[in-house]
């Protein structure tokens, strides 16, 4: 599991905020940033805007499926729709 | 008369009876006389006195051999990433891309209590996992 904190307001994301981030929220996987250096928001222009779960499968870096939660925290998260899918995966489904 | 008598059935049955031995238990094939003097010989004989020391002296202990040394922890081989076009969408290759944060595969602790560090998708691929939920936020 990898959280990227991919914003700040639209702009990139100094370390300070991922920590507030992360024990906030009390996070306990992966939590990253773009590197500070590129002062770009490298990470939101590729893989897209907040609130997207990516299920990739590592062998080939295919996206096996992708889940919106919704921006206005209405709704379920993309996180609770996406646990269901690895899930059935890891059991060895399709 | 009567003793007499005695005498010589005692003496007509012993043959017998030896005979009758000597047919119901055969003496070993092997016995020889040697063996006979081994067996002769005074129980106060020492038995280092029968024995010709012929061993060789005994050296210094070799050195141990040093342990075979393992080589160095690697990452799995997992080929290099995968070649694009790269997109976001179902069934599109997601892009390499680097970060800097906390690697926390085990789960079992909140990530600022781990080091900090670069890591990217491709650090993702060489941890072996068969797959990855990859979530994006923004912070207001």
């Amino acid at each position: 599991m990898v959280e990227i904190l991919e914003s700040n307001t639209g702009g990139p994301v100094p370390r300070a905020q991922l920590d507030a981030w992360v024990n906030t929220y009390r996070i306990p996987v992966t939590a990253v940033i773009d590197p500070p250096d590129e002062r770009v928001t490298r990470t939101l222009m590729t893989y897209g805007v907040r609130e997207s779960l990516f299920v990739v499968d590592l062998r080939t870096m295919r996206i096996v499926n992708k889940y919106n939660g919704s921006v206005a925290g209405i709704g379920p998260s993309s996180i609770t729709q996406g646990v269901t899918r690895i899930l059935e995966l890891l059991a060895g489904g399709m | 008369m009567r003793t007499r008598s005695r005498l010589l059935s005692a003496l007509c049955a012993l043959p017998v009876a030896l005979a009758a031995c000597s047919t119901d238990v055969a003496p070993p094939s092997n016995t020889t006389p040697d063996a006979a003097a081994v067996d002769a010989l005074p129980a106060d004989v020492a038995l280092a006195d029968l024995v010709t020391p012929v061993d060789v002296a005994e050296g210094p202990d070799a050195a141990p051999k040093p342990d075979v040394v393992a080589p160095a922890d690697t990452a799995p081989t997992v080929g290099p990433y995968p070649a694009g076009p790269y997109g976001n969408r179902m069934g599109n290759v997601l892009a390499n891309l680097s970060w800097e944060g906390y690697t926390n595969l085990e789960g079992s602790t909140v990530s600022t209590t781990l080091p900090y560090g670069p890591t990217s998708m491709q650090a993702v691929r060489e941890t072996g996992r068969a797959f990855a939920l990859v979530h994006v936020s923004e912070f207001f």
